[in-house]
């Protein structure tokens, strides 16, 4: 069943089939919201209030357009409601492990991802959120989700890109 | 097409949105110039390292709480599951627990 069937469904009242849709999508929206925020407890609160607000918004829904570019819609601004209410302290993502004892390949690459996830945590958080977006969704569909049009999507992925390569190669010359 | 238009590109080639349209250009382009060719390279590496660097995992809290909220609601709502859907529901319910994506 397609998620636009669904939430057909939802909106009929079987409020269960919620389920269906959480188990397809939590984790892709959960790692866009870890992105975007780089804070654990505020991306599973969001995903939870996603889930809740399409649960009560399922009449809402244009089951003509893509579930999961509305879903990210109101993912997206629920982020901006926890960002601009929350007096918590930032709470930091873990950095990635540090490299385990093996052979210097995987030991190189262990190196490599630590320069990247610091250069990830030098970005902003649009561009985070962008440069996650854009690993599985077409800019067209991006487009609707950070409100611009699909050509500056793509203006700015490349852009994100090239910003996110600078830093990493800064790090990676200093050694840090 | 120039150095700065194929730059402009590189994004769309590494995520698989180049138009078809450009394909030929930039294949001219990436011939004939070193070093763009080299920035695509570069780029292809940062662009390798970034899909492999977040698979951060929600807590396994997060299915518990999600379950709640949403038997929460259907409770609130006087909504029952009908009985031919409650095995699929109590499988996704215990299937999703131990769901690491």
């Amino acid at each position: 069943m397609t998620d636009a069937q669904l939430m057909a469904r939802i909106q009929a009242g079987q409020l269960h089939l919620l389920a269906v849709l959480y188990k397809r999508h939590y984790l892709k929206l959960f790692r866009v919201l870890i992105s975007q925020t780089r804070n654990l407890p505020m991306s599973e609160d969001v995903v939870q209030d996603t889930f809740l607000a399409i649960l009560e918004g399922c009449h809402t829904y244009n089951t003509s357009l893509p579930f999961d570019s509305w879903m990210y819609g109101i993912a997206y601004n629920k982020v901006k409601e926890h960002l601009h209410g929350t007096t918590q302290p930032h709470c930091e993502m873990p950095e990635l492990p540090d490299p385990s004892p093996g052979p210097h390949e995987q030991h190189q690459k262990a190196e490599h991802l630590r320069y990247m996830a610091r250069a990830l945590k030098a970005m902003t958080p649009k561009e985070r959120v962008l440069l996650e977006l854009c690993k599985n969704k077409k800019y067209k569909d991006i487009a609707p989700i950070i409100g611009c049009d699909p050509g500056t999507v793509k203006h700015r992925v490349n852009r994100a890109l090239k910003k996110l390569r600078s830093k990493y190669d800064a790090l990676q010359r200093r050694g840090v | 097409m120039n150095c700065e238009e194929f730059s402009k590109l590189i994004a769309s080639v590494l995520n698989g949105q180049i138009e078809e349209e450009e394909i030929a250009p930039m294949e001219e382009h990436r011939e004939h110039c070193e070093a763009c060719r080299e920035e695509l390279l570069r780029q292809a590496e940062v662009w390798s390292l970034l899909k492999s660097v977040s698979k951060v995992q929600p807590s396994p809290a997060l299915h518990g709480r999600f379950f709640a909220m949403l038997e929460q609601q259907m409770t609130e709502r006087g909504y029952v599951i009908p009985d031919s859907e409650k095995a699929a529901y109590q499988k996704l319910r215990n299937g999703t627990k131990n769901d690491g994506g």
